[in-house]
């Protein structure tokens, strides 16, 4: 019988090599491997502390929350863009005035390119005469609609405060005769508070008997325009 | 015939299949309906509906071909509920009739009779598998009146029962906006899920089939004051996206008598603003709120009084639609851009938008391709109220951004435009409605969100900085496109200007990706505009200023020393650009290496973009040239920068209609002339 832990090379899980002169009596084979238990169970946890120790190590190294990854992430963003752009406009700069440089020249030399250009010239300059008179036009009928989506706005937000203001003053408002007649009044509210609910429960018990009983209501005229009231109350708030 | 309708279907195996009717089931029933128009509408309904208390498997594929001609009698729904409780019908039928009722609820005549049996109705809803739509149901028909304890009761009780389901949460909002003492539970604001869309392949299938059979709806839109154009033919087919036609709840024309009489006036009857008035508070709305959106009277009406439960049945009406037409269907109908623009028109009248409209678009915008409907869309976005800084990333700019970069430039141009947009509106509503900083307004009628100075500021200032960042990127994209350019420069008139005309006290300056290609455009009329927008810049800092001095220190706003850093720092680069030759210094954002500059072969390359030799005005220089040295056969424009022709060259410039140049020059330069004609400059800060 091999022990356990012995792979068919003759070592144990941990590469050591049984030490072949083991006495392999029944007694002193339970004292071995008490002992080769004792010792294994050492060299397990050593490597186990080993394992943890690298762990450890190597979560320290790559350790980074996710929330200060994110914030750099958009700082490293806008310095990329803030770079991008700055080059990109000296290098903007720089065509425009080799390219306006060249066209000066040209026309300078007075050949026919040059007149050719020049036509162009005048016509761009003739465009952006009306371009400008139309902005102007439309600057102005711009500020002028801004002014009346303004003034229709201030109506809408008075018609609200107006309407408020109604309705506060239609809940206050009182009947004159209010302190005469205030007892009878409120006697006459509770009645009718209590008979609202007596029929309501009414009309609830009904409605139930005839959905329970599974009656069919609507061929019988009579109780077609009863069931067909149940959901009213005669008297409103 | 019911013998008929019987023999056709038994001939086919009927075995209880769920499937959609085959087409010859649809033509047999065609014939059959032929017949049935000649009889009056209710036996006809009635006779199909008959199927239902007999329970066999005909009744569900029936019930499935069930298309109304024309309308729907609501008798004949009535007799069914009232079936539905006595016999004995499997509860998958139940469930699809309560759905049928749903599809042609808009079909239905009239919906007293329906009203009256609100209870009937109600007590299906114990019931769990018609629960979800018989609260739809309930919502649709829902009054004050209707709302009891004992109802609210029981909805609590299912909710313990079912968890909190969006059907349930619905029904106890419309509950809690009726009679909110009575509904004591706390709702979410901001039910986004509404009732589940299940009715919306069939509704399409009845569509479609309502189409092809060419059948049509009469409309009967109030005539006078609508804001739909008056050109719609007759011959309207009736689709979900048609506005629903303005009628009264009760069916029958009122008689004479009883008119005045009657304690509430349908909407419908009104035809002037004057009657309207007259009969403010005994207006009656109509059943489908959706009906309002055609009629600017109503919509008067509507945003005068601020009845909650109308507005919440008006949302949801229109969330459904909404959802049903883009974000469910495959393909858009022509009617799409029909209730788009109607939308808009009413959205428009109202000057601001609908909860459902913005909770559509934020949706939508994550799933769009940014060419479909695109003016439409772009114009509903632009009617969205001032959105909290903390939400205004996630639900406008991330979508906005994708969409952005991977757009045509019509695209950037639009989004540029409808951005404008909006910063209009927020701005005239903040001018309107004056916050204050420890004052919570809510933002419009119809949200209970507040907002205060504070945090209005700091949404603006998200969005001027977020266009900022797309104009900048989109401009290196697209080249310095002039187009684009023009429709940002727009944006920025309207930002320079947000303390001098709309009374906000910020100021924003443009980033220097927009700056910079602006001042060095080659056409004359965005530099023009570039030095309009500086001056007005100017004008606003110190008017600020001199504010921040007379008023208390509390009331006065502070500008912070990195806007007036930044916009001298631009002043400074404009003028020493264009005026005093002085270009690619150092210690400028234009700073180039000597080498450079030298490699490039262009001679005093510090002149190069002054008002001579600046691409946008060196034809002006030529022509001006000419025009002052006829005789002249070689063309120095250097020549021009000796003192008279200069001031010469500069009038002539400011006559083509620069008037930007002009009135920064004016108020950014004071000339010194020196012997030697030197020409200094000097700038007030």
């Amino acid at each position: 019988v091999e022990p356990p832990d012995m792979d068919s090379s003759g070592e144990d899980i941990n590469g050591m090599v049984e030490k072949d002169d083991a006495p392999k009596g029944p007694s002193g084979q339970k004292e071995t491997s008490t002992a080769d238990m004792l010792r294994i169970k050492q060299q397990m946890s050593n490597q186990c502390f080993e394992m943890e120790v690298y762990l450890n190590a190597g979560k320290n190294r790559r350790s980074c929350s996710t929330s200060e990854a994110e914030r750099d992430y958009s700082d490293h963003i806008s310095e990329l863009e803030r770079v991008k752009t700055l080059q990109f406009n000296q290098t903007l700069a720089l065509h425009r005035m080799q390219m306006w440089h060249a066209m000066g020249e040209k026309i300078k030399t007075n050949d026919p390119e040059a007149d050719a250009l020049k036509v162009v010239n005048q016509r761009c300059m003739a465009l952006c005469c009306r371009i400008k008179q139309i902005q102007q036009e439309t600057r102005l009928l711009q500020d002028e609609i801004t002014e009346l989506q303004k003034k229709r706005l201030e109506m809408k937000r008075l018609t609200h405060e107006k309407m408020k203001e109604m309705e506060d003053l239609m809940s206050r408002k009182e009947h004159p005769d209010t302190e005469k007649y205030k007892a009878a009044l409120e006697k006459g509210q509770t009645n009718l508070e209590k008979y609202k609910k007596m029929s309501i429960m009414a009309q609830n018990v009904l409605r139930g008997l005839l959905l329970a009983c599974k009656i069919n209501w609507l061929d019988d005229p009579k109780l077609r325009d009863v069931a067909m009231t149940l959901e009213e109350f005669p008297i409103t708030d | 015939m019911a013998e008929t309708l019987c023999l056709s279907d038994s001939d086919r195996s009927s075995s209880s299949d769920q499937s959609v009717p085959s087409r010859s089931n649809n033509r047999s029933l065609r014939i059959a309906e032929k017949e049935r128009k000649k009889n009056e509408a209710e036996d006809s309904f009635v006779l199909a509906l008959r199927y239902f208390s007999e329970g066999s498997s005909p009744c569900v594929r029936v019930l499935k071909c069930l298309i109304p001609a024309s309308v729907v009698p609501q008798q004949a729904v009535v007799r069914a509920v009232v079936w539905l409780n006595v016999s004995k019908i499997p509860i998958s039928t139940q469930v699809l009739f309560i759905k049928w009722v749903l599809t042609v609820f808009d079909l239905i005549d009239a919906k007293d009779q329906l009203r009256a049996i609100y209870g009937f109705i109600f007590s299906f809803i114990t019931e769990e598998n018609l629960c979800p739509y018989i609260c739809h149901l309930l919502y649709l028909l829902t009054r004050k009146e209707n709302v009891h304890l004992y109802r609210v009761r029981k909805l609590l009780e299912l909710q313990s029962k079912l968890g909190r389901q969006p059907f349930l949460m619905h029904l106890l909002s419309l509950y809690k906006v009726f009679c909110p003492e009575l509904v004591t539970l706390s709702i979410p604001s901001r039910i986004r899920s509404g009732f589940k869309n299940y009715i919306s392949p069939w509704k399409s299938a009845l569509v479609a089939v309502q189409k092809s059979n060419g059948q049509q709806v009469s409309s009967s839109i109030s005539a006078a004051f609508t804001i739909k154009e008056k050109s719609i033919s007759r011959k309207r087919k009736h689709c979900h996206l048609d506005l629903p036609a303005l009628s009264s709840v009760l069916n029958k024309e009122p008689q004479s008598e009883q008119t005045s009489r009657r304690k509430m006036v349908p909407l419908v009857h009104l035809s002037s603003f004057a009657q309207m008035l007259k009969d403010m508070h005994r207006i009656e709305l109509p059943a489908q709120m959706g009906s309002l959106l055609g009629s600017s009277l109503a919509l008067q009406y509507l945003d005068c009084v601020q009845e909650e439960s109308a507005l919440l049945r008006l949302n949801f009406w229109l969330g459904c639609a909404l959802h049903e037409e883009f974000l469910f269907c495959r393909q858009t109908s022509e009617e799409a851009l029909q209730f788009l623009n109607n939308l808009l028109s009413a959205q428009h009248f109202l000057q601001e938008g609908f909860s459902s409209s913005d909770a559509f678009l934020y949706k939508f915008l994550n799933v769009w391709d940014g060419s479909l409907l695109r003016p439409q869309i772009l114009g509903l976005l632009s009617n969205i109220p001032v959105i909290p800084s903390t939400q205004i990333g996630r639900l406008l700019f991330e979508p906005l951004t994708q969409l952005f970069f991977t757009s045509s430039m019509f695209f950037k141009c639009g989004l540029m435009e409808c951005l404008n947009n909006m910063l209009l509106k927020w701005l005239t509503w903040h001018s309107v409605y004056a916050l204050e900083d420890d004052l919570d307004i809510s933002l419009n009628s119809h949200t209970s969100i507040n907002i205060t100075l504070s945090g209005f500021k700091d949404s603006v200032m998200e969005l001027v900085h977020f266009v900022g960042r797309l104009a900048s990127l989109g401009l290196q994209l697209e080249g310095c496109n002039t187009l684009l350019l023009s429709f940002i420069l727009d944006f920025y008139e309207t930002v320079c200007d947000t303390f001098l005309k709309f009374g906000l006290p910020l100021v924003v300056m443009p980033p220097p990706g927009v700056f910079y290609p602006a001042l060095l455009a080659t056409d004359p009329v965005s530099v023009d505009r570039l030095a309009y927008i500086m001056h007005r810049y100017k004008l606003n800092l110190t008017s600020a200023k001199s504010q921040e001095k007379q008023t208390e220190p509390q009331q006065a706003f502070h500008i912070s020393r990195h806007t007036f850093r930044q916009f001298n720092h631009y002043l400074v680069f404009m003028v020493n650009c264009l005026w005093n030759c002085r270009m690619f210094h150092a210690n400028t954002d234009m700073h180039v290496r000597e080498e450079l500059l030298h490699k490039s072969n262009v001679p005093q390359y510090w002149t190069r973009f002054d008002f001579i030799h600046h691409p946008a005005f060196t034809g002006y220089a030529v022509d001006f040239h000419q025009k002052c040295w006829p005789g002249k056969k070689d063309v120095d424009v250097n020549s021009i920068k000796q003192s008279k022709p200069w001031s010469w060259y500069l009038e002539y410039l400011f006559n083509q209609g620069f008037d930007g140049l002009k009135d920064f020059v004016h108020s950014s330069i004071s000339r010194q002339v020196t012997a030697g004609d030197k020409l200094q400059d000097s700038q007030q800060r």
